[in-house]
């Protein structure tokens, strides 16, 4: 009986490796072009690098503008970031801590947010943004990672307010604390990691995003990384090292994050967004 | 003194709240409004009734697109959740290694679409790519072998890398479902004779019922407004057989500049869409309170 537990159980280890193994291809042979040569990719798709081609990714680098593209995704990715962290925080805060009134509208207003799709406003808001001169903008892009990444965001915090203890609050309003710094001093350290999560989610969307960052940045010198990386692919067609190079600059810093903070990382995306 | 503690309150939520209006609801209401209207984008929009909805109704693009976002649902109601589920039951049940298999399973779902996207349009290139192999391999056939290329083809190798993408978050969200599934019934299953298949049918699915329902919620919705993939992939080709309603609401608003027009393929789209989701939820209530 124990035997046969024995058997299964390496029975499901080898299927469950094996599908990891087939699962990781694509990206090991991204990895591994990346220092082969064109000759040899076109030659042949998969195979070991026969000699290291590390020039590749200076190339990319330089052909595809990334440095411009890497500070771009910066600036607009931190600064969305600490906008919906602040925002959002707050927001969370009034609900929770202070009782707001109306605090039932609110949750259901950023609840419903959660669900309009970034189509059904698109094209509004270009027409709108260009009259304003919004357009090839990082601010307005900035504006608009914050605005949509508001509803998720904020139902995270607010579960997480929700489970604190009310009674700190208490304390601190006794001894006469204002509002400002009761939350300065006695929440935000209780709630770093889940600001940290916020950070991270914001940050990693807005390095990914692709629908309004496609649409709205159209100017070569203020395009993300993901979109330089769409480019390159159109313009460098023949060179598919190039191409494989550029891809792991572009994906290099997410992966190296994920793999620092996966916990963070697993549960801060997948929490709340499909779960019954 | 009390009142004005709560205004405090309220204040607190106005940044979060004005923003989104402003730049989410406010857009989303005008897109309503502009779908009564001629507009292109730039001119003074005219108000033209209910004209866009009648030439919607014989926009044979439009209804071809929504047929291959029906056939993009019907492929992400079921491969990613029977991949993903079947091996969340077998993650659950081994020791070692669980955390680094979920860790791998997960990967991809953090590569952004652009990158993931074109890089296997690369794979799929009929100079560098798979086909290469089948030339090196000798299998003439195959040797041309382009799916993005050829319009029977191209949907599903879109899809495909889509579902690589998706299926490890999937994983996760049953696995997590999953660990709330009571033990001590499987245990009691397993004393009863029932073997993996049968306790997997009638112990635990049934238990994660409510996780499995939202999922399917969210795919028939997101199913409609998928968009990232296809636009980077193909752009709706070749000859618009990948073409989705996203796409084609894309394409008017962008590139014909027929805004208004759009607007109303958009809001149909999200009125349908708003419509599964009150019914389906209507329906999950109903059996829920059924089942107290």
């Amino acid at each position: 009986m124990k035997k046969r537990k024995r058997l299964k159980s390496s029975v499901s280890y080898i299927v469950m490796i094996l599908i990891a193994v087939i699962h990781m291809i694509p990206l090991a042979v991204m990895f591994l072009n990346s220092v082969r040569s064109n000759d040899a990719i076109r030659k042949r798709l998969i195979a070991f690098p026969e000699e290291i081609h590390w020039e590749n990714f200076v190339t990319a680098w330089i052909r595809g503008g990334y440095l411009d593209a890497y500070i771009s995704n910066l600036i607009i990715g931190l600064s969305a970031a600490s906008i919906v962290l602040c925002v959002t925080g707050f927001a969370a805060y009034g609900i929770v801590k202070l009782d707001a009134p109306g605090k039932r509208f609110f949750r259901t207003y950023f609840t419903a947010g959660l669900s309009i799709p970034g189509f059904a406003i698109i094209a509004t808001l270009f027409f709108m943004f260009n009259r304003v001169g919004l357009i090839n903008s990082r601010i307005g892009m900035i504006i608009i990672y914050s605005a949509i990444n508001i509803p998720f965001n904020f139902m995270f915090v607010h579960a997480f307010f929700e489970g604190m203890p009310k009674e700190l609050d208490e304390a601190a309003r006794i001894d006469g604390a204002s509002e400002l710094q009761n939350f300065w001093y006695n929440v935000l350290p209780l709630a770093k990691p889940i600001f940290s999560t916020v950070m991270l989610i914001v940050f990693v969307n807005v390095w990914n995003e692709f629908l309004f960052s496609n649409t709205f940045l159209q100017d070569e010198k203020v395009r993300t990384v993901a979109l330089r990386f769409y480019n390159f692919v159109g313009k460098n067609s023949g060179d598919p090292a190039y191409i494989y190079a550029a891809a792991v600059i572009s994906v290099l810093p997410i992966l190296m994050i994920y793999m620092l903070m996966q916990d963070t990382f697993v549960d801060g995306m997948t929490s709340g967004s499909v779960k019954g | 003194m009390k009142r004005m503690k709560k205004m405090k309150g309220t204040l607190f939520v106005l940044p979060a709240f004005f923003i989104h209006v402003v730049i989410v609801l406010v857009p989303a209401a005008g897109m309503v409004f502009y779908s009564f209207t001629n507009w292109n984008g730039l001119k003074e929009p005219e108000f033209v009734g209910l004209q866009n909805y009648i030439a919607m109704l014989s926009d044979s693009s439009f209804f071809h697109a929504m047929k291959n976002n029906l056939v993009w649902m019907a492929m992400f109601l079921v491969i990613p959740l029977a991949v993903g589920l079947v091996l969340a039951v077998m993650l659950l049940n081994i020791g070692r290694g669980q955390m680094l298999l979920r860790t791998v399973y997960f990967l991809p779902y953090v590569v952004g679409a652009a990158i993931a996207g074109k890089v296997f349009a690369t794979f799929y290139s009929p100079y560098s790519g798979i086909a290469s192999i089948f030339q090196s391999l000798g299998i003439e056939s195959l040797s041309n072998f382009a799916p993005l290329g050829n319009g029977r083809l191209a949907l599903y190798a879109v899809a495909f890398v889509d579902n690589w993408h998706w299926w490890g978050f999937v994983l996760v969200l049953m696995f997590s479902a999953l660990h709330q599934v009571d033990r001590s019934l499987l245990e009691a299953a397993t004393m009863e004779g029932a073997g993996p298949v049968r306790k997997f049918f009638s112990v635990t699915i049934p238990q994660i019922k409510p996780t499995i329902l939202s999922y399917f919620t969210f795919i028939i919705i997101a199913s409609f407004t998928t968009f990232d993939y296809v636009w980077i992939m193909t752009q709706g080709g070749p000859a618009n057989a990948t073409e989705l309603a996203s796409t084609w609401i894309y394409r008017k608003s962008f590139i014909s500049y027929e805004v208004g027009y759009a607007s109303a393929l958009c809001t149909t789209v999200c009125m349908g869409c708003l419509a599964v989701y009150l019914v389906l939820a209507a329906v999950q209530k109903i059996r829920g309170r059924d089942g107290e």
